[in-house]
């Protein structure tokens, strides 16, 4: 296929420095727009201007068919898709050309390219020649006007036409993304024309004034003026003013100065598009020079090049380069040929012309030439030779060019170019389409034609679908099509078409019918199948249709593997229908794992993606999935209107499957917000949609564990047993793995409250298991009290669950008051004799629920119960208080309760002490639980065997985390993590706030711990500030010092490393007055000088 | 064929939107009135679906307002389920059809067919009805044309005089695409078929338009005439 896309080859006769560098000038502006007259030099200077341009340009000279829907848009693509294939080995870009979605295209069409430029590997310019050809109401015109408003930073947009095109100047203006180069810019100055003339006709260079002032700088005129006076050696007879309507009468001036032979070549390949020197070979023949080879054609366009007889080299990649006339010289030669020879003459000229292109299998160029030779024949024998590649490989847009050059009643006479005529407007096509479809169908069944069968009762499937037929019209070309695949198994032909209509049939029971198990199996023959025939189209729609049934069906786990596939085979922003089914999963994994802000703005992307591209068939999905956001995020009412709108959905789509959805949502909504009867009435609503005979039984089974878990919470514990043991039965065997865990929990309770407890029990901890080996924290339809009680029950009964780390997990998932909930139920539930082994299994459960108590030690003495500071004044006294502070002073540990007896009344009698401390724990303990749990007591104080001790899960000491801290921080300092050292030395600092104990100067034992945690405190400031130092953060390097030298005002160390860092920074002086300072004190308190080394950094600095 | 569709509510205009692009037409939303009425003035549509109940403009005005441009698209108004009496003024006020909430699909389908046929047929054609006098006797066949209301009733007691049901046993009222009704028509039109019931001859209405159903079986008609409806479009 020749390479379309190649800027034309233009001899720059006269360099235009004046425009060059006006274009220089704007070479940060993204569009380039240059207007002028015909003639007037846009191309050439465009051309020349480019040629020198440091990124690759693609050249595209537009015709009026780059009007029609997709047509530009595909050349674009596929020319820049080209070249980044050549540019990077693992380009992989493609454009599916099989859409799934409704959308007339210009959206689809501008996001693609969009996002194919933003992703260049780097800068390109595109040029569109002949941009007049472009109407405004088109969306060849569309396409482009929505690229100009865009900023790329990858793309330079020339726009070269003879009007000016209507675009948004007054944004283009705003975002100064546009420099116009106007018709009187382009005009030639007398320098120019002077400078044309002496590079292309010497001899006349004299004339440089007289056809300045004839043409007004007209480069087509300066051209064929110096051409006329050249060939007629004559200016006086010359017009005084020249226009482009005297271009023919200076054209036939010219063109009869010319020998024969080189008149009769023009008016042969005037027929030509582009000039393709190998057809003109085998198809000129003037009867006097028989034999042309390409290299003599070659050679005498070459010759015209060089005479500036307005035709144009055109660099193609090919061995042979392609010429094309400038269409007013192509226009007026066409005319001459008429003229002369008859329009018959050119019919066949171009009939002949067609045919060599179509041997040379260069339909492109062929059917231009059949379409004016009126050769209808010729045009259909080509559509059905390569119609169907053109489906293949997504070339619909051409395809539809070639039928619109035939007149309707040959279309309608047969059935590949009925059916290729509703193919190439299949989706925009309507309910039309259908019936065009299924005429071509009967014609096709009449001529036995099996793949224009296979092929047509896929599209009818897939119009079906689109049009929202009834599931029984759907069904009933699935089973036609499947009868058909039937029909053909013992043989290997027509394999594409096989699998397009596999696809298809997945395509229709899922969206068109929501018989999920049958619609997966169909589009896995059909990747098989496509993967056999390598056609990454026909997988990508398939994997595409499997993963919105996998959402459906509630299977996330496979809808996330097949989009890992998916996500193989394209690019993400290259495929809407990928990228909205992408997010509808994204939405629901971002639900499940309580990520409501990125699910709602997953939603609204979807939302555009669905509405922008017409993707009904993910429309009711899209509703469902929003519809859950409601739930989750507690706003019932929004949810049940939309539940309300997929009904309305429902009765217009005449499919009642999104009716139970809808009444399935509503039960859903009720049963979140605990309204329990009125979720009864929606989900016996919902089972009744969902006979499992009629709507595939996953549907039917998900809505009964709902109708399970309802059941349960309204007492119906018969029914709720009933459901969730049929639930089990449905779903053991599949790979719904959280309805599993989610039906053993809600079974093993209903059991438990049926007194039945072995057999609850071991179903409660098969389903904690199963969550376990899930990793699974959200059970979207499981009441937490409910996940809390199995916890709870599981814990008393069993002891504990083997994962610690995920019950914490798992309890934390649940809000404390539904757990204390579950916990003061199941408590209250055993026998006394179970009670306390029960009590002390439950404890950490227990625990967990307290706030932590959080005591500051370095500095005045505080307590935090969470984030709540505690007032002193609730302990009642000092004695309390006293008695607390005991405890805290040594550590998190058991202590004797004589010893805290003897700290704080050393003189009293043992007995006496005894009751003292009695009275004074308790007083304590009721500071820090006013209301103590009946069962579980106090917690925070530990007493047991005559033994005292903090509860080291409940009770958080600062000294214990600054030690910690300032171990970490030297383990990552030693590691060379230096970041996060830095960051433990500052949490290791600032928890330091003062001596500790700082307001009992004189507590017991207090003195020599005091010392210490100071003393660490002094290590680790020099510790962070030389870690300052090293990683050059100079400033807070010194205010670390000087906090060390406020802490020890004799720490020659600080002085030192202080002084160097103010020498380094050149503040000599400061350094000076510094060691001054130093030495002044050290005389003053301790009658001492400064030691040498500081004396000798002094001299250093001095 | 350029639709506007004209609802506050959001999914429903996603909704129709998908469904009508779908079906093949170039369709434009408009969430509320004001901003129908200058889309309608900017996409010069073939067909206009406006909710009745809006807040601001309701779909009445809007009708009446697009009444009085110089543009004349179909409208179809769409009612809230049961809500004759705004159908009946909606007809009254020029709305070419009129369809009840939730669409059911065959509503949707027939009012796009009749839209479409009448976009094809020359505007505002006033009512006329074509007789079949059946050769001896028997059944008597009325053609409905046009659009039926009071102005109209000269035209039917002269062609459905007594001379004319003399020998009759069944009157078969056939309804064309070109048929619409306003409040008045209902009225004449009922009391010409109790007329024709007192003389003891059947009534049967055949190709009775999908949306009419409900507005003449509320009026009573079901009791009169046996209903026969349009068969659903393809």
């Amino acid at each position: 296929m020749v390479h379309r896309c190649t800027p034309p080859h233009i001899p720059d006769p006269v360099i235009r420095n004046r425009l060059f560098n006006l274009l220089e000038a704007h070479e940060p502006v993204q569009n380039i727009l240059i207007t002028g007259q015909a003639a007037q030099g846009k191309t050439t200077l465009a051309a020349s201007f480019l040629r020198q341009a440091p990124y690759p340009v693609l050249w595209f000279s537009l015709s009026e068919q780059d009007n029609a829907p997709a047509k530009l848009f595909d050349r674009l693509f596929r020319s820049m898709g080209q070249w980044v294939e050549k540019t990077q080995s693992d380009a992989g870009i493609a454009f599916s050309p099989g859409i799934l979605g409704v959308d007339k295209g210009i959206a689809r069409h501008l996001d693609s390219l969009s996002i194919l430029i933003q992703e260049l590997p780097g800068k390109v310019c595109i040029v569109l020649d002949d941009f007049e050809n472009l109407k405004e109401d088109q969306e060849g015109f569309k396409l482009i006007h929505g690229l100009t408003l865009q900023h790329f930073r990858n793309l330079k947009l020339f726009i070269l036409s003879r009007t000016r095109p209507p675009f948004d100047y007054v944004r283009l203006k705003m975002t100064k993304d546009l420099f116009t180069i106007h018709n009187d810019d382009l005009s030639f100055t007398l320098e120019e024309t002077r400078s044309f003339l002496s590079n292309t006709h010497p001899l006349i260079a004299g004339h440089a004034q007289k056809i300045q002032e004839i043409t007004g700088g007209w480069a087509g005129g300066v051209t064929l003026a110096a051409q006329s006076i050249r060939q007629c050696n004559d200016s006086m007879n010359i017009p005084a003013h020249l226009s482009a309507d005297l271009f023919n009468y200076f054209s036939r001036e010219i063109f009869h100065t010319l020998p024969g032979f080189i008149q009769g070549f023009l008016l042969h390949t005037s027929v030509m598009d582009r000039i393709d020197p190998d057809v003109v070979s085998l198809t000129f023949d003037d009867g006097r020079h028989p034999g042309h080879g390409t290299d003599r054609i070659l050679a005498i366009l070459t010759e015209l090049e060089k005479r500036h007889l307005f035709i144009q080299r055109i660099e193609t990649g090919s061995q042979t380069p392609r010429f094309t006339y400038h269409q007013l010289f192509r226009d007026f030669l066409v005319d001459q040929l008429v003229k002369s020879k008859g329009k018959d003459h050119l019919e066949q000229l171009n009939q002949a012309i067609g045919r060599v292109f179509w041997e040379k299998r260069d339909p492109v160029a062929a059917i231009p030439c059949f379409v004016r030779a009126r050769a209808f024949d010729d045009i259909i024998r080509i559509i059905k030779a390569r119609g169907t590649e053109c489906i293949i490989t997504g070339r619909i847009p051409a395809l539809e060019e070639w039928l619109h050059q035939l007149p309707f009643n040959r279309i309608e006479q047969d059935p590949w170019l009925l059916f290729f005529s509703a193919l190439v407007r299949r989706i925009k096509g309507g309910k039309k389409n259908i019936q065009r479809f299924r005429t071509a169908l009967e014609m096709f069944e009449n001529t036995r034609d099996t793949k224009g069968m296979l092929l047509t009762t896929g599209y009818l499937i897939e119009a079906a679908v689109f049009i929202r037929e009834p599931a029984a019209v759907v069904t009933n070309w699935i089973h036609k099509g499947e009868q058909l695949l039937v029909s053909l198994r013992a043989t290997q032909r027509y394999p594409w078409a096989r699998a397009l209509l596999l696809q298809q049939i997945g395509l229709g029971y899922i969206a068109g019918y929501a018989n999920f198990k049958n619609g997966v199996s169909a589009c896995r023959n059909a990747v098989l199948m496509a993967q056999q025939i390598d056609d990454q189209t026909i997988a990508l729609n398939a994997l595409i249709i499997m993963t919105y049934a996998y959402v459906q069906t509630g299977d996330l786990s496979l809808a996330r593997q097949t989009l890992k596939r998916i996500s193989r085979m394209t690019r993400e922003g290259l495929n809407p229908e990928y990228r909205a089914l992408k997010r509808i999963v994204d939405i629901n994994f971002a639900l499940q794992t309580r990520q409501f802000e990125e699910a709602r703005h997953l939603l609204e992307l979807s939302e555009t993606d669905i509405d922008t591209f017409g993707l009904i068939f993910l429309y009711p999905g899209f509703v469902e999935v929003k519809a859950l956001y409601f739930v989750y995020t507690g706003q019932f009412a929004d949810a049940r209107l939309l539940a309300d709108h997929l009904n309305d959905f429902a009765v217009l789509e005449g499919n009642n499957f999104y009716t139970g959805l809808s009444h399935r949502i509503n039960a859903f909504s009720y049963f979140h917000e605990h309204r329990y009867d009125r979720a009864k009435t929606c989900i016996h609503m919902a089972l009744k949609e969902f006979d499992p005979e009629k709507k595939g039984r996953i549907q039917h089974f998900l809505t009964r564990h709902l109708a399970g878990m309802i059941h349960f919470e309204t007492n119906d514990l018969d029914q709720a047993e009933a459901d969730f043991l049929e639930v089990l039965d449905f779903f053991t065997p599949t790979a719904f793995d959280l309805i599993h865990t989610e039906a053993c929990l809600g079974l093993g309770l209903t059991l438990w409250r049926r007194d039945q407890k072995t057999a609850g029990l071991t179903m409660m901890e098969k389903g904690l298991e199963k969550a376990m080996a899930g990793r699974h924290l959200f059970f979207p339809t499981t009441d937490p009290l409910m996940i809390a009680s199995c916890l709870v029950i599981h814990t008393a009964s069993n002891g504990k669950i083997s994962d610690a780390a995920y019950r914490k997990s798992l309890m934390a998932a649940c809000p404390a008051r539904i757990i204390q909930t579950a916990m003061d139920d199941v408590l209250a539930g055993l026998h006394p004799r179970d009670k306390a082994t029960a009590v002390r299994r439950l404890r950490p459960i227990y625990n967990a629920l307290l706030p932590l108590l959080k005591i500051n030690t370095l500095g005045h003495f505080e307590l935090y119960l969470g984030s709540e500071p505690l007032d002193k004044d609730r302990f009642g006294g000092q004695k309390p208080l006293m008695l607390l502070k005991s405890l805290v002073l040594r550590g998190l540990q058991d202590i004797p309760k004589e010893i805290l007896v003897n700290d704080l009344w050393p003189d009293t009698a043992a007995a006496a002490g005894e009751k003292n401390f009695k009275t004074n724990l308790h007083r304590v303990r009721k500071a820090l639980e006013p209301v103590p749990h009946p069962v579980f007591g106090y917690s925070y104080i530990r007493q047991k065997a005559g033994l005292v001790s903090l509860d080291p899960d409940l009770v958080c000491l600062d000294t214990g985390l600054f030690a910690a801290y300032a171990e970490t921080a030297g383990r990552h300092e030693a590691a060379m993590r230096y970041e996060q050292a830095l960051a433990y030395y500052d949490r290791a600092l600032s928890l330091y706030r003062g001596d500790f104990f700082a307001d009992d100067l004189y507590l017991e034992q207090v003195e020599q711990k005091r010392e210490y945690f100071r003393l660490k405190y002094l290590e680790l400031l020099p510790k962070k500030a030389r870690l300052l130092e090293e990683l050059d953060r100079v400033e807070t390097a010194v205010d670390v010092w000087h906090r060390l030298l406020e802490q020890d005002p004799y720490s020659e160390r600080a002085c030192r490393n202080l002084m160097i860092l103010y020498a380094d920074a050149g503040r000599r002086q400061a350094a000076v007055d510094l060691f001054n300072r130093f030495r002044d004190r050290l005389e003053q308190d301790l009658g001492a000088g400064p030691e040498k080394q500081t004396i000798h950094i002094l001299s250093m600095i001095s | 064929m350029k639709i506007i569709v004209i609802d506050d509510e959001k999914p429903t205009l996603s909704m129709f939107k998908l469904f009508l692009t779908a079906y093949g037409y170039d369709v434009h939303i408009a969430e509320d009135g004001e901003t129908g009425l200058s889309l309608c003035r900017k996409v010069q549509p073939d067909m206009v679906f406006t909710d009745i109940k809006m807040p601001g403009m309701d779909g009445l005005e809007v009708l009446a307002r697009i009444r009085k441009m110089d543009l004349s698209p179909e409208v179809v108004v769409i009612t809230g389920h049961g809500d004759m009496e705004k159908a009946l003024r909606a007809l009254d006020l020029g709305a070419s059809d009129f369809i009840n909430k939730p669409v059911e699909r065959d509503a949707l389908n027939a009012a796009l067919c009749r839209a479409e046929k009448r976009r094809q047929m020359p505007g505002h054609l006033p009512f006329d009805m074509k007789v079949s006098h059946p050769p001896s006797g028997g059944t008597l066949e009325l053609t409905l044309h046009g659009r039926l209301s009071a102005p109209a009733a000269f035209l039917w007691r002269s062609c459905l005089d007594t001379a004319a049901l003399q020998e009759i046993s069944k009157v078969v009222l056939t309804f064309e695409d070109s048929f619409s009704i306003d409040s008045s028509g209902i009225s004449l039109l009922m009391e010409q078929l109790r007329s024709i019931e007192k003389s003891g001859i059947g009534i049967v209405f055949n190709a009775l338009p999908y949306n009419y159903i409900k507005i003449f079986q509320m009026a009573g008609m079901e009791k009169i005439a046996a209903f026969f409806p349009e068969p659903s479009p393809v």
